[in-house]
């Protein structure tokens, strides 16, 4: 039985090179063949060895405590006492920003609303087609 | 390139003595001990990290306590079972992922997942098992989901995935750009077919996939593999 190239490739990425007669006749006379299961040999040893060596850290089941604890795993009661204990905070930052926003508005010019300039081509452009209504 | 670098331990997978039979384990959890009974789960607390199957009988008892109580929604009965088989998901993580932080995001999401879907662990595969399937699909699910991974971002380039080297006998290949080429779908088989060993029968039972399935995914990684590997020969 002799085997063309597409049967050869095809067995050599199912499976290691054994002792399929058939197969190595082919290699052995096909250079093509040979070194395409020359790159398949290497791309097996190559995933085989990709591999990262990664240990978990001592702090990999406390970030994922608190990952349940702040998803999934929080209770009502949990996450009501939490923000109990956030609104005081909440409300003093709330007050500062609106007496902030309140100085900074009666102090400042709007930034929204520009004192028009002689300079400004649209407000020439404007009052110039004005002018020339009748 | 020199790819006879040393081959890292496989996704070992044991067989699980205790909580392997639904009738057993059913009964078991209606008759569950109280959990936090530290000296008796201290054995299993302080004993090294070891397949299920080496486990002595004390060992196995105190583990099946623990389990039961995790299983039940106890959350310290559930950071020891963290603690005991963080190693085994980061092996498994780590055979998809190479960047730390990669491995690290998919263990945390398979422990999550355990988490969420403690209540559909019935109990008729050792829990090793079962935290393999869900650690490999959340792996898979994280490689579909970030479509490239951090590594790839390098890789991006035209260059060779086959040295282009005359000398050398058959041409060396550089596999992270081979992987940076595949589609996830294609890159999960792929390492599981040639990085684990695991035969197509093998790929199905572990990730509860059909086998008609894991075939046909098999072949077409198989195909573009081929194509890449001869589109891109010297």
């Amino acid at each position: 039985m002799t085997l063309d190239c597409r049967q050869v490739r095809g067995r050599v990425l199912a499976s290691r090179r054994s002792d399929d007669v058939h197969l190595e006749a082919h290699l052995e006379a096909c250079r093509s063949c040979a070194d395409f299961a020359v790159r398949m040999e290497h791309v097996r040893s190559g995933l085989e060895a990709h591999h990262a060596a990664a240990e978990p850290d001592p702090g990999f089941a406390v970030r994922l405590r608190a990952r349940l604890e702040g998803g999934d795993g929080a209770t009502l009661d949990t996450m009501a006492r939490w923000a109990l204990g956030m609104l005081p905070a909440a409300i003093a930052i709330a007050a500062a920003l609106t007496w902030f926003a309140a100085r900074e508005g009666a102090l400042a010019p709007t930034a929204w609303d520009p004192e028009p300039t002689a300079g400004d081509a649209t407000l020439e452009w404007i009052l110039a087609d004005e002018a020339e209504t009748p | 390139m020199n790819v006879a670098t040393a081959v890292p331990a496989r996704i070992g997978l044991s067989g699980s003595r205790g909580a392997s039979a639904p009738g057993a384990f059913a009964a078991f959890l209606a008759s569950r001990v109280a959990v936090g009974d530290a000296g008796q789960d201290a054995v299993w607390h302080a004993a090294p990290e070891r397949p299920d199957t080496d486990m002595g009988d004390a060992e196995a008892a105190s583990r099946d306590r623990v389990l039961t109580a995790a299983l039940g929604g106890d959350r310290d009965a559930f950071d020891a079972v963290v603690r005991r088989y963080q190693g085994q998901v980061f092996r498994i993580a780590g055979r998809f992922f190479r960047e730390r932080a990669e491995v690290d995001d998919a263990a945390q999401e398979t422990f999550l997942a355990v988490w969420r879907r403690r209540a559909t662990y019935r109990g008729d595969a050792p829990f090793e098992h079962w935290l393999t399937r869900v650690c490999l699909r959340a792996c898979y699910a994280r490689l579909r989901k970030v479509g490239r991974t951090r590594e790839d971002a390098g890789l991006e380039d035209d260059a060779p995935i086959v040295a282009r080297d005359p000398g050398a006998p058959g041409a060396a290949v550089d596999v992270a750009r081979l992987l940076a080429k595949l589609a996830p779908k294609d890159r999960f088989v792929l390492l599981l077919l040639y990085g684990e060993g695991w035969s197509t029968e093998e790929i199905a039972a572990r990730v509860g996939w059909s086998r008609a399935n894991v075939k046909v995914r098999a072949h077409r990684a198989r195909a573009k593999l081929r194509r890449i590997l001869e589109e891109d020969a010297p």
